[in-house]
């Protein structure tokens, strides 16, 4: 049997445990699909404290929810999906905070923003001396490159290769054709390879 | 390696970022690489390209775990559960609604009058528009050939040295005219400029250069698609 295969019987078990009311089960589905729901979300929104809020907001999302999942062994893919709605809202209300953040400020006569910056050191494996300060430069370079995909290549790239998701949900999700999806994912790896060719 | 060499290339390396448990692919990949320093390169680049965009942020994950599982409600709140929620909301026994209804229709009326108030279009049949642009045209044709000697008629009630003035016209078609014979009325347009040459000879010292005039024709006939091959046309 797969990986795929047994993790989709595994999470059959816990919704079906969590529906029940069993939070420890609940606990067990957050502890397998955190890391991959906070680092799509962090890649669609390029920050880390608005990428957790998304994430944890999800994880409540799909819990309350839970009995309008009628295919019990993918909630992965359906829990993904929510991230990525929220992840969407997320970045276009934060568009339109920033607007108004930007108003507010410019009439109170202070150019600068006032928002919290937070610091984001990805972890690399292995790291040499100076690794640190290289993959966060490398970091930085990626997520605007990133943000500079158009919305639909940046999407794919996300959803397939950081969400994981099947190319198939990948294609049902964005309205895309399958072959659509793969030469949005092959676009975006080939313009971003293009941009950070100096740091690769 | 040439361009189409690369580009194939690249294709491979995405594909097998696809699916790196593929060993099909992972077989492909060796054996087009091979031990082409450039192509090695190329590989190289595509994997830490991956490697970087699946990175991990730093997060306390059992911090964040804890923190989420604190939000959570004690139990999933079930969709029927919402839906007795707003039907005892929504039930007779809710408190009644507090809603001025005259004020609202009043507001609603307003709304849908100030909708209809919208621009008004006024719509011609073809036969009519056709007229209105050949006089149209006709009238353009004339000021054009007229300004000359307009001029020319001023300099001499003036007393001045008639000379021939320098005047311009230039005419701009929307190119939809052109192009599509069944354009919606209203889509294609010629417009007429007159206007003196800049730094062209004024006839009358007092005389200020004249303003210049625009025609305009909405859906010009067919004549107008003589100066076709143009957007602007000088004469």
């Amino acid at each position: 049997m797969s990986i795929t295969a047994n993790r989709e019987t595994d999470d059959l078990s816990l919704v079906r445990r969590a529906k029940r009311g069993d939070r420890d089960a609940y606990g067990e589905l957050v502890e397998r699909y955190q890391r991959r729901a906070t680092s799509a979300a962090w890649r669609l929104l390029g920050d880390l404290h608005d990428a957790t809020d998304a994430v944890q907001e999800a994880f409540i999302r799909a819990y309350n929810n839970l009995d309008t999942l009628e295919d019990e062994s993918r909630f992965g893919p359906w829990f993904m999906r929510i991230v990525n709605n929220l992840s969407l809202n997320y970045r276009r209300g934060r568009a339109v905070r920033q607007r108004v953040a930007s108003l507010e400020d410019r009439a109170a006569g202070d150019e600068e923003s006032s928002r919290e910056e937070y610091a984001i050191a990805p972890v690399y494996s292995g790291e040499r001396p100076g690794a640190r300060l290289a993959a966060a430069e490398l970091e930085d370079h990626v997520q605007r490159a990133l943000d500079d995909l158009p919305e639909q290549q940046r999407q794919a790239l996300v959803l397939f290769s950081i969400q994981q998701l099947p190319q198939k949900d990948v294609a049902e999700l964005l309205g895309l054709s399958v072959e659509a999806v793969k030469w949005h994912v092959f676009q975006a790896r080939k313009k971003l390879k293009e941009r950070l060719a100096a740091w690769l | 390696m040439t361009n189409a060499d690369r580009e194939s290339l690249d294709r491979l390396l995405s594909e097998w970022l696809d699916e790196p448990d593929n060993a099909e692919l992972a077989r492909r990949v060796e054996s087009a690489v091979g031990n082409d320093a450039d192509r090695i390169a190329l590989r190289d680049q595509w994997r830490r390209l991956h490697a970087a965009l699946c990175a991990e942020p730093a997060v306390d994950w059992v911090r964040q775990r804890e923190r989420i599982m604190a939000h959570l409600p004690a139990a999933p709140r079930r969709a029927a559960e919402i839906e007795a929620r707003l039907d005892e909301l929504l039930g007779e026994d809710s408190e009644p609604l507090a809603v001025d209804w005259a004020k609202m229709k009043t507001r609603v009326l307003d709304r849908l009058d100030s909708r209809r108030a919208g621009p008004v279009v006024v719509r011609f049949p073809a036969w009519r528009r056709r007229w209105v642009g050949l006089g149209l045209a006709a009238a353009a044709a004339l000021a054009i050939w007229m300004a000359p000697w307009g001029l020319l008629l001023h300099g001499t009630r003036s007393g001045a040295e008639p000379s021939l003035p320098a005047s311009v016209a230039t005419l701009r078609i929307h190119a939809a005219a052109m192009t599509d014979e069944k354009s919606d009325a209203g889509s294609s347009m010629v417009q007429i400029r007159v206007a003196a040459l800049p730094g062209a000879d004024v006839v009358h010292p007092q005389d200020e250069p004249a303003a210049a005039e625009d025609w305009l024709m909405i859906d010009p006939p067919a004549v107008a698609r003589v100066s076709a091959g143009e957007e602007y046309g000088m004469f």
